[in-house]
């Protein structure tokens, strides 16, 4: 197992210095954490403006509202800024992984590659990890300090699992599609424009179809789901299909996943 | 050395991300004498408060924390209560305060005339105080430790 993780980290080193070369991955890791603290700040923000000013109010409402909302304030806080994130990362994650394979095929590197003592399956794995660990796993951080940063308190699971499913599920759909164009297409631009093609289309779904099925929306673009549950509606079947929408996102995922493997895999080069 | 300018340039980043500016709550209203208006904000570090009473009215101002704030809201008076900060009789105020920990605290304006007759207009700001604690705090931290690497690989 060691062996294979030491030459797993070798061609990542290699992919960060031919396709991450200084300063990309730099402006990249620095950008999401701007942007993540950016819209955390309006976000957390925002909370006070819509709390009832003047006292007496009918009702007391305020008294039965300021509890709930206190308990609420770091889910919604956290489902805001990973939509948003989520849409930084739709223009993100297909570029990177255009980059990564489509110039590979291009510039004809891949023979270079795999004359290296690897396997392909190391190399697809790597070249998607890193894209994966570039944008989602640096992103997941910085939101994670930025909610820590503006809503204090336990940073519950529940949040932690949000932010895995809105940010994780697409990026690795995406980022499985892309690839699979570049093996087919054998082309950079192909990849690129058909990667960034079904990431905007993915994340603008909801807001073409308005009649879309709630399931189907968790499915394309989970964030909108989320946001949705936590900002207005809160019925129980939305927060039935957001569960079962993401859990059938994360397998559609997982196999395009392995059909980009497997492509990759008997790819002629 | 690449992973020193790494830390350098995403300390850099936190340094930018610790003043990225909060947007702001601006409210002009009119209060009357025998009323309170109370503001119930979340403040992660320092809260600036600007309020000014307009024709040179005076108003008084206070900062309650959380459980004052609901003992406030359920009593309608401030008599139980131990505001944090107290400005009475004044006619404008602005600064930042330093609230003893991150939370939910009441901004609460009331006329300094108790007549229900008088009305009174005051305009209150409220904002985030930059920089915010815990990315000043990862940008000193990496920058450290990339300044810690730089010098040691050049020195190697």
């Amino acid at each position: 197992m060691y062996p294979r993780l030491k030459k797993l980290k070798a061609i990542m080193e290699l992919e960060i210095d031919t396709h991450y070369s200084f300063p990309l991955l730099e402006t990249i890791v620095s950008l999401l954490v701007i942007m993540s603290f950016y819209y955390a700040t309006k976000a957390g923000f925002f909370m006070y403006g819509e709390i009832p000013i003047e006292y007496p109010i009918p009702g007391q409402s305020l008294l039965d509202l300021l509890p709930k909302w206190i308990e609420m304030g770091a889910s919604v806080l956290a489902g805001r800024v990973y939509d948003n994130m989520m849409v930084i990362l739709a223009f993100f994650v297909p570029v990177l992984t255009a980059l990564s394979f489509g110039r590979d095929m291009d510039a004809g590197a891949f023979k270079t590659l795999l004359s290296y003592p690897i396997s392909r399956r190391q190399l697809f794995m790597s070249k998607e990890l890193l894209v994966l660990a570039t944008t989602c796993g640096i992103s997941s951080v910085s939101v994670l300090v930025a909610i820590r940063t503006f809503e204090p308190g336990p940073v519950h699971m529940d949040i932690v699992l949000m932010g895995t499913a809105v940010l994780w599920i697409p990026a690795m759909i995406v980022s499985s599609i892309t690839a699979l164009i570049a093996i087919h297409s054998r082309s950079l631009s192909a990849s690129l424009f058909g990667g960034i093609a079904v990431s905007v289309g993915r994340v603008l779904s909801p807001f073409l179809f308005k009649d879309m099925p709630d399931m189907l929306i968790a499915i394309m673009n989970p964030g909108y789901a989320i946001n949705t549950y936590l900002s207005s509606i809160q019925s129980g079947e939305i927060l039935y299909s957001i569960p079962v929408g993401m859990f059938i996102a994360f397998a559609i995922g997982v196999l395009l996943l392995i059909v980009s493997m497997v492509s990759f895999d008997r790819m002629e080069v | 050395m690449r992973i020193a300018k790494f830390l350098i340039i995403l300390g850099l980043a936190f340094l930018i991300a610790s003043y990225v500016p909060a947007p702001s709550s601006s409210h002009g209203n009119l209060v009357s004498g025998d009323r309170y208006h109370c503001f119930v904000v979340k403040v992660t570090n320092n809260l600036y408060v600007d309020v000014s009473g307009a024709e040179n009215r005076n108003f008084s101002l206070y900062i309650l924390d959380y459980n004052d704030t609901l003992i406030f809201l359920t009593d309608g008076s401030l008599e139980n209560t131990e505001p944090l900060f107290s400005w009475e009789n004044i006619q404008q105020f602005s600064g930042v305060l330093s609230l003893p920990e991150p939370g939910w605290y009441g901004v609460i304006i009331t006329s300094s005339i108790s007549d229900p007759s008088f009305n009174m207009r005051y305009d209150l700001y409220l904002t985030h105080a930059t920089p915010y604690f815990t990315p000043f705090l990862l940008f000193v931290l990496l920058e450290t430790l990339g300044g810690i690497l730089l010098l040691y690989r050049k020195y190697k």
